[in-house]
């Protein structure tokens, strides 16, 4: 679903658990839709959340235990599984985020011109 | 102590395969619903609006595998199919199947039997204390098929060794007549093996006797004096059928009569 004009870009191969954590940091608990629209609309539409590794990303932070899930009555008939951030993955997010701009600032050193 | 609910989780996945689809496939419905709510809100038509989702969503069955694949049991749930087939297989062909397993029973019991033999002959370690440290003495004369040590040889060897903590000797007796007197005087004379031993054997070995006592080196400082003997397990329960009153019972070894002291462990079967 591609907005009109606007390019969508996949996000970078292993960032997308640093963005979820973030989100989940940023906004408080929050089901898997949530976390891709909020990343999309947080990223003024840039960056477009995949549902083909949304669900495995969240398996695999899941599995780490830097989140917890637990599902939520909404409405009459739909249930949501709704994820919150453990400490541990409070704890990853601020390392990711290190690691994350100690990259991007050498990458951008890297291609600046002199 | 984390872990310990990581490894519960994934056991849960493992166990409850169904719950695990059911759950994502649920979480993925709403997904879906939710993304077809806010397309009709854009204001396209129902029919375009499921479209779309749905095409955004992309291949749900491949997603849902590759979700179950991070939890690691993939290869495990494969295995299950695998072992499933080959039963169903085996149970199509019983003809076939009977073959193969006799022909796996008989390959598997033999490599046992001989392994079996192997090990205790050869590759089993004694039953000492440390078997490890014991060496084994002879002389560098290849003429003699077996190297023997005169008695007045091993008494200065065994007293002036410096290296080792101890020194025995012995000799196997094989073949020997032992005449015995079981409970209520009934006699019984058999051919046995036996090892004829210097009184520090047990001693060096740092094996104990099962009942009454081990041969200690005051026991072979006279000459003829007072002949003992340790019986193996084995024999005790064969020949006195485990009776305690053993000891002190004599044994007449080929018309020598030796006073039993004590009975050996069940795992010592003496040096070989």
């Amino acid at each position: 679903m591609l907005s009109a004009g606007k390019s969508k870009t996949e996000i970078p191969p292993g960032t997308l658990e640093m963005l979820i954590l973030k989100t989940l940091k940023r906004f408080g608990a929050m089901h898997g839709y949530g976390i891709a629209k909020s990343i999309q609309q947080t990223s003024d539409e840039v960056l477009r959340v995949e549902e083909g590794s949304l669900y495995p990303a969240l398996q695999r932070i899941l599995i780490k235990g830097w989140v917890t899930a637990e599902w939520v009555q909404a409405g009459s008939k739909r249930r949501m599984r709704v994820y919150h951030l453990t400490p541990a993955g409070r704890k990853q997010l601020a390392a990711e985020i290190s690691e994350y701009r100690r990259v991007s600032q050498a990458i951008e050193r890297v291609i600046e011109p002199a | 102590m984390a872990w310990i609910g990581r490894i519960r989780s994934r056991l849960a996945v493992l166990f409850h395969p169904g719950r695990f689809d059911r759950e994502l496939e649920e979480e993925m419905q709403s997904h879906l619903e939710m993304q077809v709510e806010e397309n009709l809100e854009t204001g396209m038509d129902a029919e375009e609006a499921r479209y779309a989702a749905r095409r955004r969503f992309g291949n749900a069955p491949l997603l849902r595998e590759a979700s179950r694949e991070i939890w690691g049991w993939i290869s495990l749930e494969r295995l299950f199919q695998d072992v499933r087939y080959a039963l169903r297989f085996m149970r199509r062909s019983p003809g076939f199947t009977t073959v193969a397993m006799l022909t796996l029973a008989l390959g598997i019991g033999a490599n046992t039997a001989i392994f079996s033999l192997l090990d205790t002959i050869l590759l089993r370690a004694l039953p000492v204390r440390n078997p490890g440290g014991l060496v084994f003495v002879q002389k560098a004369d290849r003429r003699e098929s077996v190297s023997r040590f005169s008695y007045p040889v091993f008494r200065e060897l065994r007293d002036k060794c410096g290296s080792f903590s101890g020194l025995f000797a012995f000799t196997p007796v094989n073949g020997v007549t032992v005449r015995s007197s079981g409970s209520g005087g009934s006699t019984a004379e058999e051919v046995a093996m036996g090892q004829l031993v210097s009184g520090e054997f047990f001693d060096v070995l740092g094996v104990s006797a099962l009942m009454g006592r081990v041969l200690r080196p005051e026991d072979d400082r006279v000459q003829g004096g007072h002949p003992v003997a340790v019986i193996s397990y084995g024999y005790w329960k064969r020949r006195w059928a485990q009776d305690p009153s053993v000891l002190g019972r004599t044994l007449a070894v080929d018309g020598v009569d030796f006073t039993i002291v004590g009975v050996a462990p069940p795992e010592f079967f003496g040096v070989v």
